[in-house]
């Protein structure tokens, strides 16, 4: 008995060790036959509706599509699929370092090879080059997947015209546009989730988010930076004075955009795609009601600096076994009609076409045109339906379109920013609710753990 | 009876089972733990030379004694007033309220103390309203106040469970050696130290290492109370290996972080194991 356990335990060992450089090709669960297989938690609402569209791109595309659409916990999912040999030929992610070899295929020869893929007017290389960016791969390790906005300081522009105010451009100007909120509809001034939210802020001293290189081609934090300190004490003077709504430590992006709508705050930092979102959402209810992404607000040099959000994309699996159907899906979901599929839905169940019309059903109405992408790449691109324009937040991101930046997050596929903004948002968040802390306090608090993480990254 | 060649036989699936579903993911845990860096110990050298992980390791030790002790405590006392009360529809009460919180998911836990805790919580209306502060306090910035809310969230929400287990192992007290004890030691607390107490010694002993076991590994309490500011004070290993693994997708580093962790478990069971000995 003992000697057949040895012999188990070896085997296993040998059996661990060896698993991924046996002589067989290691495909990791990926199969010639049977279905494309797509992971996504975003381009449906259930797992109905994954069913619905993995018919509808089937017939469209003549070959088997299967959509598994995961709700809660996707990224640890997907890292659970990759272990367990669970294949997905086109995943879904906005997680950089899953944009390398590791776990995907380099597509820039298959990209140069379709018509549809290359298309400037389609997937402007703009796109192309965030991601990279984002991933910083010199490779093309995915298809982004709808125009991921900017993150924008989003105030209510009723308000603002009711005072009689312009719109702001420097931190005074916001903090007496807030303390009148405040004094006429005893609304906070500014609502954030930790810090995530102050770059507009940071913006006005030329403040950069994320890993930025400097002149001499050394990584560096600029919220550290002596610069920053002016943002921190703004901050924590709206703090003391009430103006600055108080659970930062525990709200989450869905309390910020509820009480701007209900009237509960002025000033939010936010996708510029939900500037549209909510004025669709209140229009009936308050018609009134009215929110614009302001201007990205500039330094003295004139230097500024607005967030764009980080880019999703389709990656290719790097075991996949059948890329070229792989890349007619994706082809597909950037055509028109996939235009439709992604916004308005699936046929049949988010509308039905009375002519030439989209007229939504009451899930389609609930889904409100987002099925992955609420704004297209493509720019030419026009929706066939008259609702859920998405007012104002085309106009929001043009005010800061000049300003536009991807934070880099990550160098050589290690991700750095993690640790560093979590640093951030303890010393920055300790500065605006501690009145002995001063931002100064926070700058030099961030220094001491922040730097040694930057010697490491610049050696 | 069964010859020993047909009981392997029997028993074969399940060790295959064992086989491949813990041992073989258990091997390749550790070997992935010494691959991935320049040496064969970096990744540990990496998990060991972090503040964080070892304040982590801290921290789930002080869980660990801080919800077995309190939560043991707690649930003895409850499961004996259901004795006490055994049938009456007052004991049923008890019963039903406090096994409730063990059905709710942490998420509805976390939002019921956020909504009493957080600046504008509760608490802090009435303490503003009593003119005992002007600013509100932010609890959950405080790392002590929230390795206590943990503790306190995490004995609350198994209470009526672990009280369950101690009452029915109360229910096996015969009943003749009660009426015994009553004749003799009328009052409860004689009844306690001198009939219930030493008759579920075994199960306190037993519930004792599962719910230490159970605490060294908090996760779900911890990563919804933590933040920024409060994180090292309340992160446990299995948090940061969550993060390393799948936020920043540094697998070898968590897996090392979780080899590590699993040997402090084995040694602190061992430890506890023979603190409780002379108890048996």
């Amino acid at each position: 008995m003992k000697k057949l356990l040895s012999l188990l335990s070896l085997a296993l060992v040998i059996l661990a060790g060896c698993s991924s450089t046996s002589g067989a090709k290691d495909t990791g669960g990926c199969e010639e036959d049977g279905a494309v297989q797509i992971l996504s938690n975003l381009h449906v609402k259930s797992s109905d509706e994954a069913s619905a569209w993995s018919d509808y791109v089937s017939e469209e595309l003549g070959f088997d599509v299967e959509l598994t659409y995961i709700e809660d916990e996707y990224d640890t999912y997907v890292k659970s699929a990759y272990s367990s040999d669970l294949c997905y030929d086109l995943i879904y992610t906005a997680q950089p370092f899953m944009m390398g070899d590791e776990y995907a295929l380099p597509l820039d020869s298959y990209i140069n090879d379709s018509e549809i893929l290359s298309d400037e007017t389609i997937i402007p290389s703009k796109a192309y080059d965030n991601l990279k960016q984002f991933s910083s791969q010199e490779s093309i390790y995915g298809i982004p997947n709808k125009n991921e906005g900017n993150l924008v300081l989003t105030y209510r522009q009723d308000w603002l015209e009711e005072f009689g105010m312009e719109e702001p451009t420097d931190l005074a100007g916001w903090r007496q546009y807030m303390e009148k909120a405040n004094e006429e509809y005893d609304a906070y001034g500014f609502i954030s989730t930790e810090l995530y939210d102050i770059q507009p802020f940071m913006s006005t001293q030329g403040v950069q988010f994320g890993l930025v290189k400097d002149e001499q081609g050394k990584w560096t934090v600029p919220y550290e930076s002596d610069d920053a300190v002016v943002v921190y004490d703004w901050l924590g003077q709206l703090y003391d004075d009430g103006l600055y709504e108080p659970n930062m430590l525990t709200n989450g992006s869905d309390d910020m955009r509820n009480m701007m709508m209900a009237d509960g705050v002025a000033t939010i930092g936010y996708w510029d795609t939900w500037v549209g979102l909510m004025n669709d959402k209140m229009a009936e209810s308050n018609p009134d009601f009215k929110v614009i992404g302001a201007k990205t607000m500039v330094d003295e040099a004139g230097n500024g600096y607005t967030r764009a959000g980080n880019p999703g994309a389709f990656l290719v699996n790097k075991n996949t076994q059948k890329i070229d159907q792989d890349i007619k899906v994706l082809e597909f979901l950037h055509s028109p009609a996939g235009d439709l599929l992604t916004t308005a839905g699936i046929p049949g169940v988010d509308y039905n076409l009375e002519g030439d019309d989209v007229v939504f059903t009451s899930e389609g109405i609930e889904h409100g045109a987002d099925h992955g992408v609420p704004r297209s790449l493509n720019k030419n691109y026009v929706h066939p339906y008259s609702e859920f324009s998405l007012q104002g937040a085309e106009e929001s991101a043009e005010k800061v379109e000049d300003y536009s930046f991807i934070a880099t997050q990550s160098v050589d596929g290690v991700d750095y920013w993690t640790d560093i903004e979590q640093i951030i948002y303890k010393y920055g968040i300790k500065s605006i609710i501690d009145p002995e802390l001063t931002g100064q306090d926070a700058v030099e608090g961030m220094r001491s753990e922040i730097d040694p993480i930057l010697d490491e990254l610049n050696q | 009876m069964f010859s020993n060649k047909k009981l392997l036989f029997l028993a074969t699936p399940a060790v295959l089972y064992t086989a491949f579903y813990f041992i073989y993911p258990t091997i390749t845990l550790v070997i992935s733990s010494f691959t991935g860096g320049d040496t064969l110990i970096s990744n540990y050298q990496y998990v060991l030379s972090d503040p964080y992980y070892i304040q982590s390791i801290l921290n789930s030790v002080v869980y660990g004694f801080g919800i077995s002790l309190f939560g043991i405590t707690a649930s003895v006392a409850v499961a004996i007033l259901m004795y006490s009360i055994s049938g009456s529809r007052v004991q049923k009460t008890l019963q039903l309220s406090t096994y409730t919180p063990y059905l709710l998911s942490w998420v509805v836990i976390f939002g019921i103390w956020n909504a009493i805790f957080q600046p504008s919580g509760l608490m802090n209306i009435l303490l503003i309203n009593l003119g005992v502060i002007d600013i509100p306090i932010q609890f959950w910035a405080s790392g002590i106040f929230s390795k206590i809310a943990i503790i306190i969230m995490t004995v609350w929400k198994d209470l009526g469970y672990n009280a369950l287990i101690f009452y029915i192992a109360l229910l096996s007290i015969p009943t003749s050696l009660i009426e015994a004890v009553s004749l003799e030691k009328d009052t409860v607390s004689n009844k306690v130290k001198s009939v219930y107490i030493p008759h579920i010694r075994s199960t306190i002993l037993v519930m004792f290492m599962l719910i230490f076991v159970g605490a060294l590994k908090t996760f779900d309490s911890a990563y919804i109370v933590s933040n920024s500011i409060n994180k090292e004070f309340v992160q446990t290993p299995a948090v940061y290996a969550y993060e390393s693994g799948v936020i920043e997708g540094n697998t070898h580093i968590a897996d090392a972080s979780s080899m590590i962790f699993l040997v402090i478990c084995l040694i602190l069971l061992v430890l506890v194991r023979k603190g409780t000995e002379k108890y048996e």
